[in-house]
């Protein structure tokens, strides 16, 4: 018999186009489980990173939390290929757990991403 | 043998300690609580406490579980696990440990959901709102940004029980199930 006690569940952010670039633009690319009424608190951990560089341009994209100067970087930043899909899973990424928001910004847009997580309680 | 009894755990998870109609005996502190089982409910696993932030290599303060309190003449069983990587001790009362040996006192780790998967071994339980209290250990040189704690179990509601049934308890001529709803600093010599 396997238990898994500790599984979270898996969700995923919504396909974000990053149109204008600069840390001062970081959009949230997924958003941690806060209603008011639920219980308990919630963190997730990133599992996969899907998206499109249509930047005309290789470029970085950083992911992190926070915007502007608040903006800090959860993983090392990530290159993408122009004119290329990129895809980082699960085996790619580090286990880093956000209790917050997780923002990203391209450092030349366009570039369109979605990003699985598990949502832990 | 009793089918029922205290951490009990075969093949598979969670078992109630008690049907309806039932005799239990809720020992806390030195008090018994001689009471029928006249209803029972399951509580899934859920949230029941968030410590909240922990600065590296620190202690937390003891924190009451107050969502794991229940109504008068009820009782509760739970059993728990802890999801952020912490050391937590466990009291019951506030000033009662639990897990204690006479050198150290056991801690639970998320680990303990792959070394005992049916937590038979974390269980324990609560009397009206004499709920337990926790306290984390941030073991690791970063801070801890929670420190949550997931438990479930059963709850039962009781009425108490006559002298005359209690009697027939005590004579061996009735059948009782024991459960621990505290902790015990021994016995002094």
């Amino acid at each position: 018999m396997v238990v898994e006690l500790l599984r979270g569940t898996r969700l995923q952010g919504p396909v974000t186009v990053m149109a204008v670039a600069g840390v001062a633009n970081a959009v949230a690319i997924f958003q941690v489980s806060t209603f008011a009424a639920q219980v308990g608190t919630r963190t997730f951990r990133l599992k996969r990173i899907k998206g499109l560089n249509a930047a005309l341009a290789d470029t970085l994209i950083h992911i992190g939390t926070g915007v502007g100067v608040a903006f800090v970087d959860s993983i090392p930043p990530l290159l993408t290929i122009n004119g290329m899909n990129f895809d980082f899973v699960e085996d790619d990424l580090p286990e880093v757990e956000w209790s917050v928001d997780m923002t990203c910004y391209p450092v030349a847009a366009t570039v369109t991403i979605q990003v699985e997580v598990e949502e832990y309680m | 043998m009793p089918d029922l009894f205290p951490h009990k755990s075969g093949l598979g998870l969670m078992e109630p300690v008690a049907l309806i109609n039932h005799n239990v005996c809720v020992l806390y502190g030195s008090v018994k609580n001689w009471r029928k089982v006249i209803y029972f409910e399951p509580i899934p696993f859920f949230q029941c406490l968030d410590i909240g932030a922990i600065a590296a290599q620190t202690t937390s303060v003891r924190v009451q579980a107050v969502n794991l309190q229940l109504q008068d003449n009820e009782f509760g069983q739970f059993r728990w696990f802890p999801i952020d990587n912490c050391q937590i001790r466990f009291w019951l009362p506030q000033v009662d440990g639990r897990y204690v040996l006479r050198n150290t006192q056991g801690v639970l780790e998320p680990t303990i959901t792959s070394r005992d998967p049916c937590l038979h071994m974390t269980e324990f339980f609560v009397w009206e709102d004499y709920s337990p209290w926790f306290e984390a250990m941030n073991v690791m040189d970063y801070a801890l940004a929670q420190c949550r704690i997931i438990a479930g179990g059963y709850r039962y509601v009781t009425s108490e029980l006559s002298q005359a049934t209690v009697t027939k308890i005590q004579n061996g001529q009735e059948a009782c199930t024991y459960v621990v709803a505290s902790g015990s600093a021994g016995i002094p010599r």
